[in-house]
């Protein structure tokens, strides 16, 4: 940022730019607003000269009618507080994670910041716990969860646009799927509510929005009437917009993503997925390109660059744009059968084989990919060198392990247990 | 019907002007909450003079002229404002992750006085001529040429210090 030469239009420029950074903030000010809340101030002054008046009146005739009084000027001991903001559960006051829980679930908040699942079965669901970590696994505090509990068999994915900002879906069966958010580092949750019979199918965020795909239900298994919502980060105001034209959704396989402006969605018809991309924030979207696969999940670093998780059936096959999903490239782990890909940005990412031990990183945009480890873990990286890791272990368990050499080596962290 | 018309004209204006206005208030204060809260408020004054204001040859500068003298005294306005509006609670503003260097450039926005910073954004922001500068806030060409030449010096020299590399230790 200094300025090369030091001169005044070199610091001018700088200003500049960073006042038209502004311009990429989602910002909340609507003439609406100023309308509504002109009326309202207004209606206010004249509450206010109207109860002035009428208090000044009474306190008149109370001075010609009545002995003086003694007054209070302070309140006495045990006054109580008025206006007091609802209390939301903090980690002082949520119970320390019980051993039995191991953790499960990693999402990525910023490239410091992640949300640890950690969970259990009792009973006939299963128990959840949320940890949060601002230093990728140095020391973790307890936040709440969005749902103490969960059915066994039912989905979940949490997913955060900034520390702050996090969405989940979860649901026992595709009819009853919910969106719930917070906007506080999961000090608290809340629903978010699309109508009686919607059905939330996933969400993705950006930067600056989020996007929900949300189908209706009139029973268990009958879905259909896709629709598409977008707010902006944080908001609770969702617009509803449409789902693409072209295609009909009902049963087919989709993912959504989105970076900056930019959303996609992949959508397999059962041989092939068509890969459809919207430059205006959801508004419209047109089909970019057609890969041979059952359904692709879409994991962007960019606006460009767009990695494909896809499964062919029995196999799973990986590839990757860098033109914003018009041409996709192979990766090379055809041999690799079925795992799990986390891309960093638009160079590195690691990839997880399920079906054998090892972790892979490719650093070169996936030409080649290189053996980091030969733990069986999923990962999460923040950045190049520091990452979370799930290490399986016998009977199901898990494991949460650090690194921070690009996963070469991992430390197990020690989570806060107690009862 | 009279009331409809003139919430159209406002609105264009508002169209027009909500990026700059947005923009300059992120600049003089130095974080997007109070930027909006400033220009929810500048707006709720525009909108309360706009027979007055919309009559005016430089509506825009009026706004600027608002906006910079809530943004001098913002803490003491906005507080007595809040506490007995009926505004919305104070909007959190969901911002990109920005760079470190965007982050020392505001940095060193903030430690300037607050005329400097003023001229500056409205030279380097606005793009203002310096004439215009001196008309806008009242004072000589002259002096808003020094105050820009000290506002430039003071954030070259302060990116200077943050960008320099730690001493070495000496053993």
């Amino acid at each position: 940022v200094l300025p090369e030469d030091g001169s005044d239009s070199e610091i001018d420029r700088l200003v500049r730019l960073a006042g038209e950074v502004a311009s990429e903030f989602a910002w909340k000010v609507e003439a609406a607003d100023v309308f509504d809340a002109r009326r309202k101030r207004s209606a206010g002054v004249r509450s206010f000269r109207s109860l002035a008046i009428a208090a000044f009146a009474v306190v008149i005739i109370l001075l010609l009618l009545v002995p003086m009084p003694q007054f209070h000027i302070f309140p006495s001991h045990g006054s109580t507080r008025a206006g007091g903001a609802p209390q939301s559960a903090t980690s002082s006051t949520l119970p320390s994670l019980r051993s039995d829980f191991y953790p499960s679930y990693l999402a990525r908040a910023s490239s410091n910041t992640a949300y640890v699942v950690a969970r259990e079965m009792c009973g006939g669901s299963i128990c959840l716990q949320l940890l949060l970590t601002s230093d990728y696994g140095a020391t973790f505090e307890r936040v709440t969860p969005p749902a103490s509990q969960i059915a066994a068999n039912g989905s979940f994915e949490m997913t955060f646009a900034n520390p702050r900002d996090g969405y989940t879906v979860l649901g026992p069966a595709l009819a009853h799927q919910r969106l719930i958010m917070t906007g506080n580092s999961a000090k608290s949750w809340h629903l978010i509510r699309f109508g009686s019979t919607a059905s939330v199918y996933q969400v993705a965020v950006s930067k600056l929005f989020a996007y929900a795909l949300v189908v209706s239900c009139s029973s268990k298994e009958s879905c259909s009437k896709y629709r598409l919502y977008r707010a902006g980060v944080g908001s609770s105001v969702w617009v509803s917009l449409a789902v693409p034209s072209s295609h009909d959704l009902a049963g087919q396989q989709i993912f959504i993503a989105s970076y900056g402006d930019t959303v996609w969605l992949s959508i397999g018809d059962g041989g092939e997925v068509d890969v459809l991309r919207s430059t205006n924030e959801g508004e419209s979207f047109s089909t970019v390109s057609r890969i041979p696969a059952i359904g692709c999940k879409l994991e962007p670093t960019s606006e460009t660059v767009i990695w494909l998780n896809c499964d062919t059936g029995n196999d799973g096959a990986w590839f990757r744009s860098d033109d914003g999903g018009h041409n996709f490239g192979v990766l090379p782990l055809q041999g690799s059968n079925v795992g799990a890909l986390d891309p960093v940005s638009s160079s590195i990412a690691y990839f997880s084989p399920v079906t054998s031990r090892g972790l892979y990183r490719t650093i070169d945009g996936g030409q080649t990919f290189h053996q980091e480890s030969s733990l069986s873990l999923d990962v999460s990286f923040g950045n190049l060198m520091h990452g979370l890791g799930l290490v399986f272990e016998s009977q199901g368990r898990t494991e949460l392990s650090r690194t921070s050499d690009g996963g070469s080596h991992w430390e197990p962290v020690r989570l806060p247990k107690g009862n | 019907v009279e009331e409809a018309s003139l919430q159209e004209e406002f609105s264009r204006f508002f169209d027009r002007t909500k990026a700059g206005l947005l923009g300059q208030a992120y600049l003089l204060v130095g974080n997007p909450e109070d930027a909006q809260d400033l220009v929810q408020e500048v707006y709720l004054r525009v909108w309360r003079n706009w027979d007055r204001v919309s009559s005016l040859d430089n509506s825009v500068a009026w706004s600027r002229s608002v906006l910079h003298n809530l943004a001098i005294g913002r803490w003491r306005r906005l507080k007595i404002q809040r506490s007995r509006s009926h505004l919305n609670s104070r909007a959190t503003v969901a911002t990109p992750e920005v760079s470190a260097d965007h982050l020392d450039l505001i940095s060193a926005l903030m430690s300037l006085p607050t005329i400097q910073r003023r001229v500056l954004v409205l030279r380097a922001f606005d793009g203002l001529s310096t004439a215009d500068i001196a008309a806008e806030i009242g004072t000589s060409e002259a002096t808003v040429r020094l105050w820009l030449s000290r506002a430039r010096a003071s954030i070259a020299a302060n990116l200077r210090m943050k960008s320099a590399p730690p001493s070495r230790k000496v053993r």
